[in-house]
């Protein structure tokens, strides 16, 4: 299986994760991969998220599948993970809408979350990230840990860090583009998203 | 004839007009990532039977023959047909929100489908009834 590179590929937008966040009721002393993994996997799921694992250098990565968001950060309500990237306007008719659509770009907007927990130095580089290599990651990705990684303490060495990827689908023709940077903050993004307080929870 | 000429060059002017402020409006507005695709689709589409029904007029208006005589049902296929053919046009435009693909591909379906059969048949039957001009009138027109 691929390993999920660092430096990472160029985020729209990232933000770190606090271990307050992730700490379970036996404190932090005792704390292993497999349970960050475990809270972390816990958090994705109340989001409605589905996500996959891939192993990385000095931990592990957690990616959610490609969905589709309102220019705020929120989900859409509909068509959320719907499959083709697309312009088109999916929430019910108005003539707002239609007319927004008939005449402007009226961009589609996607989001992949990556959520990388190591204890190397987390970076990210200048590689442009591809939304179809993103989601082919989550899709072919592993649901739990192996045993000899998930037993593995997360010491105060350990970072956890979320890079948002943000595309938009301008224009009549399709163009996906990369948001670079993303006009939303990292922070902002996991809590429209509704991992934030999931966390919190 | 010439009433009837009249009437088609409005229709064709009408609706040309109107596809053409969409187009530009969509292009000043950013709404295509390649203008230049989406104007190349266009403009051989309308412009050169507006080329040639302008000709006619102008030939028409400067001409001094006699008021001719138009046949009625040439005249009606010819309305029919054009009036088909640019709400073909029209509507590869005005349907672009509902659908999933892109505009280019959009065009491109359209014009392997129907609007380039058409545009066949609306060339002829405008050329059949603007170029190809019938015997000058010596009764009651059928349209005039």
């Amino acid at each position: 299986m691929d390993v999920f590179p660092l430096p990472a590929p160029k985020p729209s937008a990232q933000a770190p994760i606090p271990r307050a966040l992730l700490q379970h009721a036996g404190g932090d002393a005792s704390m292993r991969l497999g349970d960050v993994s475990a809270r972390l996997s816990d958090a994705l799921d109340a989001a409605g998220y589905e996500h996959s694992l891939r192993p990385t250098q000095g931990g592990f990565a957690m990616l959610t599948r490609i969905e589709r968001i309102n220019s705020d950060g929120s989900p859409v309500a509909q068509g959320r993970f719907s499959v083709t990237m697309t312009t088109a306007d999916q929430r019910p008719f108005t003539l707002g809408g239609y007319l927004r659509a008939l005449f402007t770009a009226n961009p589609g907007y996607y989001r992949v979350i990556a959520i990388v927990v190591s204890n190397h130095l987390v970076t990210s580089g200048n590689a442009t990230p591809v939304a179809s290599t993103l989601n082919g990651w989550v899709r072919s990705g592993a649901q739990r840990l192996p045993s000899s990684i998930a037993a593995l303490p997360y010491g105060a060495d350990y970072t956890t860090t979320a890079f948002i990827y943000e595309f938009s689908v301008s224009g009549a023709d399709s163009t996906v583009k990369q948001l670079d940077p993303s006009p939303l903050l990292g922070r902002e993004h996991l809590e429209k998203a509704g991992v934030w307080p999931a966390l919190k929870r | 004839m010439k009433h009837c000429q009249r009437r088609i060059a409005t229709l064709w002017f009408g609706v040309a007009g109107v596809i053409a402020l969409i187009m530009i409006s969509q292009t000043l507005l950013g709404h295509y990532a390649d203008p230049g695709a989406a104007w190349a689709w266009l403009v051989p589409n309308l412009v050169p039977t507006l080329s040639l029904i302008i000709g006619v007029l102008v030939a028409e208006s400067l001409s001094d023959a006699k008021q001719r005589m138009a046949d009625a049902f040439l005249y009606r296929v010819c309305l029919g047909v054009s009036a088909f053919y640019l709400l073909s046009i029209l509507m590869i435009l005005l349907l672009q929100p509902f659908s999933s693909g892109p505009a280019a591909e959009l065009m491109k379906q359209g014009q392997q489908f129907w609007i380039g059969p058409v545009q066949g048949l609306a060339t002829a039957s405008l050329g059949a009834f603007f170029v190809r001009a019938g015997p000058a009138a010596t009764g009651a027109p059928a349209e005039s």
